[in-house]
């Protein structure tokens, strides 16, 4: 191929562009995250900090452990409530849980709440460990994107579970990739951490959380295995995918006039991804990895969804609900109602479906259930279903 | 203005930046870049920014976007400090990686960008006189023609054959710039290799003929 020469910037090019990254060396760092969309019946993580790399013991510093959870986190979750706060360079993670349910946010330093969402589906009321059971547990296994102003991409696992009184240390680490201590606070440990999502090996689907006593000695360890919501190895796929994904990769999209949610994969695994405008910045994120092969049983519903999810349109801005699912042949026409919401129509062109609503910024309830009614092309009622958190 | 001598504080400056074009090793200037020395880092510029200008000219076909890319690698290789890994003692390979995935996210973001424009009215461009203007149409018509043909691709091995056979990376500063394997790049340039001069077969005979 005959290439044009190569030619050197122009000289009053040079001298501006120069300038400006030098004076980059010393600005402070500037960071600004953007939640994407939480995982169905996980959760998203947004921040974090990542620390050395295939340490068995984890890292050498102090687990981050605060008392009082942070006020913009609060919720009905019932009483006795039980509270941990994982903080680390950009902010913090907090997880509150009780009998009525759990709540994960992810704070900015600034305080600014920029992630809100259900974190084990309930899973957190349980009652926690006992003497005789094992030093730990794993409840949820979450993860989820970011962007910085930079543009750069990240992306974040979470972990956590119960612990038993006598554990005073929990390391958190997926083999070859990252290590962190958990926050423990009573019978709860949170941990997570971010990295660029260059950095994720092909493969690394599941971690390890290992509990020690004080004196260091080992107390058990159970796996993190992906129990909801995202992998790693969908965040690659959402990282190559686009608003204009097509092809067989391609199951649904939808667009709103806040952008274009796709759903990409094959049948044995998919992902939510989520493009979005808001000022000025396009966001993109997982919602979950679903299995839409042999969903549709036996008699084969007119509509059948798989998945479901919340998240936010960039920190503090609108609340999203997600629901994706599948169609039998001849529902041409889906109306979704999530309750407070006025009903979103989704075309449906092929057995997949996958649809949002975006509603007003502000607190939202942790799980909302919705109603999805099919229609075929005559416009009659052929199916209907719930979706349920 | 004739007569007039430079301030000594600036002779001083130059002589330490002509220093570390000379003599520092990139390792040793991210170094002193990550302690806060933005001469270093403008060091580094002047030894890659060619290099990536160019690269990123032959994966867009715009000189004036390329020069945006330029500077948007250099901002974000500053903020992706942490990943920077040198491959035989240089940057090159890793801020060309940058490069690439800046690239990319310019596309990403083209469509948006497009529709404020649509809005904004545009700035006269200043020229530059010392530059040559028709000569830069020129080369961003060829590029543009070959990237047609690059375009029909997988984006994997666009970025193999810009890396390797456009800038002049081997197989294995290109893997571990984007750190996947050197089987990985060499498969990826072989088939795009094929896949090339399939396609450019006929162009090549017109041009000749």
């Amino acid at each position: 191929v005959n290439l044009p020469p190569e030619r050197d910037l122009p000289p009053a090019a040079h001298t501006a562009l120069r300038e400006r990254v030098v004076a980059e060396v010393g600005a402070p760092p500037r960071r600004r995250w953007v939640p994407l969309a939480a995982a169905a019946a996980a959760l998203a993580v947004v921040g974090g900090s990542a620390v050395a790399v295939g340490r068995d013991r984890g890292p050498d510093r102090a687990p981050a452990v605060t008392g009082a959870p942070a006020a913009p986190c609060r919720a009905d979750v019932g009483r006795p409530e039980v509270g941990v706060t994982f903080d680390d360079d950009f902010g913090s993670l907090v997880l509150r849980a009780g009998p009525r349910g759990d709540i994960v946010c992810a704070v900015s330093p600034d305080g600014a709440v920029t992630l809100r969402e259900s974190a084990g589906n309930g899973q957190f009321s349980a009652e926690p460990l006992g003497r005789e059971a094992a030093a730990l547990n794993a409840f949820v296994y979450g993860s989820g994107g970011a962007v910085g102003d930079d543009g750069q991409r990240l992306a974040g696992l979470m972990a956590a579970g119960y612990v038993r009184a006598d554990v005073a240390r929990v390391v958190v680490a997926w083999p070859g990739w990252a290590a962190v201590d958990a926050a423990i606070d009573g019978p709860l440990y949170v941990a997570r951490v971010v990295q660029p999502v260059g950095t994720i090996p092909p493969g690394l689907l599941a971690g390890t959380a290992t509990a020690y006593d004080r004196d260091g000695q080992e107390l058990g360890s159970v796996p993190l295995t992906h129990q909801a919501g995202t992998d790693p190895v969908t965040r690659h796929r959402c990282a190559a995918a686009d608003a204009t994904a097509t092809g067989s990769g391609l199951l649904a999209r939808f667009t709103d006039a806040h952008g274009v949610v796709v759903w990409v994969g094959d049948a044995k695994d998919s992902t939510l991804c989520e493009f979005d405008e808001r000022d000025g910045v396009v966001s993109e994120g997982q919602l979950g990895t679903m299995d839409p092969a042999g969903y549709l049983p036996g008699r084969r519903a007119a509509v059948q969804p798989r998945s479901w999810g919340n998240g936010e349109l960039g920190p503090g801005g609108p609340a999203t609900r997600h629901a994706a699912g599948q169609v039998r042949r001849g529902v041409t026409r889906l109306v979704i109602t999530w309750a407070g919401a006025p009903p979103v129509t989704v075309p449906v062109k092929g057995p997949y479906w996958v649809a949002r609503v975006v509603l007003p910024a502000g607190d939202h309830p942790v799980q909302t259930p919705a109603e999805v009614l099919a229609y075929d092309a005559a416009g009659t009622l052929v199916g209907r279903d719930q979706i349920l958190g | 203005m004739p007569g007039q001598r430079p301030c000594p504080v600036f002779r001083q400056h130059d002589r330490r930046v002509r220093t570390l074009l000379d003599v520092e090793s990139d390792a040793s200037l991210w170094e002193q870049a990550g302690a806060g020395s933005g001469a270093a880092f403008g060091v580094l510029f002047d030894r890659h920014s060619r290099a990536v200008y160019n690269h990123c000219f032959r994966l867009t076909a715009s000189w004036a976007t390329a020069e945006d890319l330029t500077s948007a690698t250099f901002l974000l290789a500053w903020r992706q400090r942490g990943r920077m890994r040198l491959v035989n003692a240089s940057m090159r390979p890793w801020l060309l990686a940058v490069a690439t995935n800046a690239v990319r996210s310019e596309r990403r973001s083209l469509a948006r960008r497009l529709r404020l424009a649509e809005r904004v009215p545009a700035d006269r461009p200043a020229a530059d006189h010392a530059d040559d203007v028709a000569g830069r149409v020129d080369d961003e018509r060829r590029m543009a023609a070959v990237l047609a043909e690059l375009h029909t691709l997988a984006p994997a091995e666009q970025e193999a054959v810009a890396l390797c056979l456009w800038s002049g990376l081997s197989y294995a500063e290109a893997a571990d710039a984007l750190g996947i394997a050197e089987v990985s790049v060499r498969s990826r340039v072989s088939r795009a290799r094929a896949k090339l001069r399939a396609a450019l077969a006929p162009t090549f005979a017109e041009e000749q003929s």
